[in-house]
């Protein structure tokens, strides 16, 4: 992209303007952070009375643990999927609302209400949805001669959890993509129909590379969303259960920290998140967001 | 021989409204240059995108090169089309804009680097085949436009409005560009604008639409010679055509708006009649007509003068260094039906007196 650079005579005043921001930033990000950063290397007693400088031993620990292993490639594989699968299918709804000529806003409507919905309910909903005794999908499952139980089975718990972020997450990438495709001016569209016969062709050729920023950018939102924003649909819906086959990273650091009670290995946990978060981010615009702009 | 493109009874309605084309007829012949011309909104983009097959039509047929294409998809039809943005793909660089369509027809790759490379140099954008689109300028994007259209050697091209995103001087060099390009390839070319300068240099044929109907279909020196109504009269040529109402007394003599009576040649008998002169069809030394001078506009090598007939003005162009008279003739003139818009009396005297001229 290039950048038009402008330069205004001015004073204090824009600093005043965006002091508000940062003051926000340090107390709300910077300081936890600092203060994270600080615990991890210290070992505390569970009443929070004493605490001792200890090193690394916290992250050592971490490391040894086989369900912080788990839980790490759990998060990975739940975070890849949640992504990829999302993405998929908002950008073929997209593709088919923006074609679909007649009662276009009635579509828009109903694909992006979901949105609106907390994640917390967003996760009694489907509680009671995959319900064993209650539950329509649940007793559909069983019906179809699936033993559907997310208490006992890693992989129902799993495949639960993966469909409803799924679902809470499809709409914003649905309005994305939207608004992405109705930026491409009709006449590349109809150049694109001179020049190539396929739709599925013209797609993956011209549709696609445009929409890539779009798509980048949403790849972001999505991994930090599966990375963060499902705490609240695991914390309703499975609590991590079974025996922590559904555990994420974050939801990790609250079982341990709040729960568990244990804040060197919590903070130690948070950190490790923190500069996971950077390196993918990191890795995200050096080597993708080079490639997608035109 | 059957012509190469051959449009009968298009008819064009979106949703319900009324046709924006009605019942549009055009048989052209190999090679040959046509313009679409007309005011905003008469249709010229709806034709030239049914032709495209961009859009579907209501009604009618269209064949190409002996082909009925009614009902093909765009990429089948063999046709490729310039459009006023340009339209080229903003994530490719100028070669593979190029080679876009060809790669997707399955050329191969030899086939078309020689292709591209030829079009590149007619066009004098081998320099830019590298590049996006977005680092050249207007012009050199016109320009790849235009070669993205010709390498595909179409049996049929299709233009709408390409130049009008161009400054003026600019335009009139492209203008030429297009038409020495066009007369070089040899490719039935239809051509939208509503420049009517435009229209008069690059026309084989000139289309004047008005309201999604044929006003005229014409050479230029037709158009502007012999023109078949009011709106073509008044819509070709620079400055406009003057029309004044007069009053048939009778024996070729009628009543002028200043109440002046005046003998001219095969008037009609209508109650509506409205006399069409062109500003540079009057003679400053014939003094037949009495005119009011208010305002001269200097152009350099000409000038226009401003009068009034009675209460209507009356625009004359001249290149003779007079700014003042107050009285003129009308060298050649043309009748109207001020009701229906409709030419009247004989267009064969017209012509002869276009042949004298
Ligand atoms: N997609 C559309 N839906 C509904 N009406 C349309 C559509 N496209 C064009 N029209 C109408 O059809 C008529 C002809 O439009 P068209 O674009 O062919 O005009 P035009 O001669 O190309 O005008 P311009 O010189 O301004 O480009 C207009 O009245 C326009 O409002
Ligand atoms: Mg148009």
């Amino acid at each position: 992209m290039t950048a038009q650079k402008q330069k205004l005579p001015h004073g204090i005043t824009p600093y005043l303007f965006i002091l508000p921001q940062l003051v926000i930033i340090a107390v709300f990000f910077f300081w936890p952070a600092a203060q994270a950063v600080h615990m991890s290397f210290m070992l505390e007693d569970p009443w929070g009375l004493a605490s001792q400088f200890v090193g690394f031993e916290n992250y050592a620990l971490l490391f040894s643990d086989s369900s912080y292993g788990r839980s790490f490639i759990f998060t990975l594989v739940f975070s890849f999927l949640v992504s990829l699968i999302s993405l998929a299918l908002a950008l073929l709804l997209a593709v088919k609302a923006n074609s679909v000529l007649r009662a276009q806003k009635s579509y828009r409507v109903l694909l992006t209400w979901v949105y609106a919905v907390a994640p917390a309910v967003a996760g009694l909903g489907a509680y009671f949805i995959f319900n064993r005794q209650i539950g329509v999908l649940s007793q559909a499952f069983n019906d179809m001669g699936w033993a559907f139980n997310p208490e006992t089975d890693p992989f129902d718990a799993s495949f639960m959890l993966i469909l409803v972020a799924v679902w809470k997450q499809v709409p914003v990438n649905f309005i994305f993509f939207l608004a992405g495709l109705q930026s491409i001016p009709k006449s590349l569209q109809e150049a694109a129909q001179i020049d190539c016969q396929s739709d599925s062709k013209r797609f993956f050729t011209i549709t696609f590379p445009l929409l890539a920023p779009t798509s980048f950018f949403l790849l972001v939102i999505n991994l930090t969303y599966a990375f963060f924003e499902t705490f609240g649909l695991i914390d309703t819906l499975t609590q991590g259960r079974p025996a922590g086959a559904t555990t994420t990273l974050v939801y990790k650091v609250y079982q341990d920290g709040f729960l568990g009670a244990d804040l060197g290995s919590s903070s130690a946990q948070s950190v490790i998140l923190m500069i996971l978060v950077l390196v993918l981010t990191a890795i995200q615009f050096r080597f993708i967001e080079r490639r997608v702009h035109y | 021989m059957s012509k190469q493109l051959n449009i009968s009874q298009l008819v064009k309605c979106y949703g319900n409204n009324d046709p924006a084309v009605q019942g549009f007829n055009l048989a052209v012949e190999e090679g040959e240059f046509i313009v679409l011309v007309g005011p905003s909104g008469c249709g010229k983009s709806t034709i030239l995108r049914s032709i495209a097959g961009l859009e579907t039509i209501t009604s009618g047929s269209i064949s190409l090169a002996g082909k009925d294409v009614t009902h093909l998809a765009p990429a089948k039809r063999d046709i490729a089309m310039v459009f006023q943005n340009y339209a080229l793909y903003p994530h490719m660089s100028v070669y593979e804009n190029l080679a876009y369509g060809l790669k997707n027809r399955g050329y191969n790759k030899a086939d078309i680097e020689q292709r591209v490379q030829q079009a590149a140099a007619m066009l004098q954008i081998t320099d830019y085949l590298p590049r996006k689109p977005k680092a050249l300028s207007g012009g050199q994007r016109q320009r790849v436009a235009m070669g993205r259209a010709m390498v595909r050697e179409p049996a049929l091209f299709l233009f709408d409005e390409p130049l009008s995103n161009l400054d003026a001087k600019l335009r009139a060099h492209m203008r030429l560009e297009i038409k020495k390009l066009q007369k070089r390839l040899g490719v039935t070319s239809i051509y939208v604008t509503h420049d009517q300068v435009e229209a008069m240099t690059l026309a084989d044929r000139i289309v004047v639409l008005n309201g999604g109907k044929v006003e005229q279909i014409g050479t230029p020196e037709e158009i502007y010679h012999n023109p078949a109504s009011h709106f073509v009269a008044s819509f070709m040529g620079t400055p406009a055509m003057n029309f004044l109402p007069v009053t048939a007394l009778g024996n070729n003599v009628v009543r002028l708006p200043n109440a002046q009576e005046l003998h001219l040649n095969n008037v009609p008998n209508n109650e509506h009649l409205l006399i069409g002169v062109r500003p540079e069809h009057i003679d400053l030394h014939g003094h037949q007509v009495k005119v009011e001078i208010n305002l001269t506009e200097e152009l350099g090598a000409s000038r226009l003068i401003h009068c009034q007939v009675g209460e209507h003005p009356l625009t004359v162009a001249t290149n003779e260094p007079i700014t003042k008279f107050n009285a003129i003739a009308f060298n050649q003139y043309y009748w109207f039906d001020s009701k229906t818009g409709a030419r009247l009396g004989d267009s064969q005297f017209i012509e002869e007196e276009a042949a004298r001229a």
